[in-house]
């Protein structure tokens, strides 16, 4: 059992190498989820999911490319935005957002791993629209729900990615991840519920007023 | 997928911003084409998935998904529009990594972990959709056409939910075995 594990472990430690080599060795077969993951982006090559702790990673590094992206993605929102509600939302998550790229970096030294090397083309597509309804003219209000529901599909990417995340670390026995990803986790779940109010107040501003 | 999604495409088809109408509309159409596409996806992701209780999940989720096109159509009727044949370019992309996962060699419990990441993107994606659709044809005083798209996102979220309750329940204790 231990010299499997060791085993496994060294094999995973070659793959860790050969994923920073450019020019594989030719003995070895393509193995690691960190190089070739759905989630890096690598396109033409097969993915390869050995355990949880790699897929945990693998998830990590999208969300980190993820929230960096949305650093920019959000001012941009900001400036976009007609209403005050909007832009104060946007502003506010913007700089939550820093705090959540901040807190992968944290997690994936905890797991003895960097968080760069992968492209969440997800969200890349997300904020491409975004920026599209950024530059389109018409009424003011019918842009801001358009910015909305842009904004409201990239909370829930978010949710879900780190969802997943979360239950994976939890169940490699790494509670110290798990933690940092759930108050992340809280943050994004208010953002979206913040978004929702945002909306109902953009669509009618005197029912926002009351409420 | 990079800018060419769900916006993009309104855009690109000189719809304008200048009324909500629109808008909704176009958010029934994106939700159209990702409900397409998932009926094709589906059966794959039952297929590739090692853990029983997963693969009936995806299996019941698909006959679910066709009732949503169904409500769709419905709600286009409603409406009197058609939907345009167009492809949310977004659902392609999540599909897509889907289908990297399905192809993906490895661990079979890992790989239903994997699968079930990229599942709840998907039913995130629509559960984001469904929701501000919902909140569109609310304020446009189309009740009709908000109870369908009511009882879709209440499907989407029970999916999303029974996915969790399969990961922490099943396949991730599998999984961590590996």
């Amino acid at each position: 059992m231990l010299a499997q594990l060791t085993a496994r472990r060294l094999h995973r430690r070659c793959a860790n190498r050969r994923a920073l080599n450019p020019t594989p060795h030719p003995n070895t077969k393509p193995l690691n989820i960190m190089a070739i993951s759905w989630l890096a982006g690598s396109e033409g090559r097969t993915l390869a999911v050995e355990n949880l702790t790699d897929l945990l990673l693998a998830q990590l590094r999208d969300l980190y490319d993820a929230e960096r992206q949305l650093v920019a993605g959000l001012a941009s929102l900001e400036q976009a935005a007609n209403s005050v509600e909007l832009k104060r939302a946007a502003r506010e998550h913007g700089e939550e957002t820093k705090r959540h790229v901040e807190r992968i970096e944290e997690a994936c030294s905890q797991l003895g791993e960097v968080p760069t090397g992968a492209t969440c083309h997800a969200v890349r597509g997300l904020l491409a629209d975004i920026e599209t309804v950024a530059k389109t003219d018409g009424d003011l209000a019918v842009k801001d729900a358009a910015l909305v529901a842009g904004a409201q599909r990239v909370e829930h990417y978010e949710i879900a990615a780190y969802g997943c995340a979360r239950a994976l670390a939890r169940r490699s026995g790494r509670p110290d991840v798990a933690e940092l990803l759930d108050k992340t986790m809280g943050e994004e779940q208010e953002a979206e519920r913040k978004l929702r109010r945002v909306m109902a107040g953009v669509l009618n501003p005197r029912a926002a007023i009351t409420h | 997928m990079a800018g060419s999604s769900w916006f993009s495409k309104m855009v690109g088809m000189s719809l304008t911003l200048d009324n909500l109408q629109d808008l909704m509309v176009q958010q029934l159409e994106d939700l159209y084409s990702a409900e397409t596409q998932l009926i094709d996806a589906l059966p794959k992701m039952a297929n590739a998935a090692h853990c029983s209780r997963l693969k009936a999940a995806f299996e019941s989720h698909l006959q679910e998904t066709k009732h949503h096109k169904e409500r769709l159509e419905r709600c286009f009727q409603l409406l009197g529009q058609q939907p345009r044949a167009e492809t949310c370019d977004a659902m392609k992309g999540l599909v897509s990594e889907g289908s990297e996962v399905i192809n993906a060699t490895g661990d079979p419990e890992v790989k239903d972990a994997a699968l079930i990441a990229a599942a709840q993107r998907v039913e995130h994606y629509e559960i984001a959709g469904y929701g501000c659709a919902r909140t569109f044809a609310k304020r446009l005083r189309r009740d009709d056409v908000a109870q369908l798209l009511h009882e879709t996102l209440q499907e989407e979220a029970n999916a999303d939910k029974l996915l969790t309750e399969i990961g922490e329940s099943s396949t991730n204790p599998a999984a961590a075995q590996a």
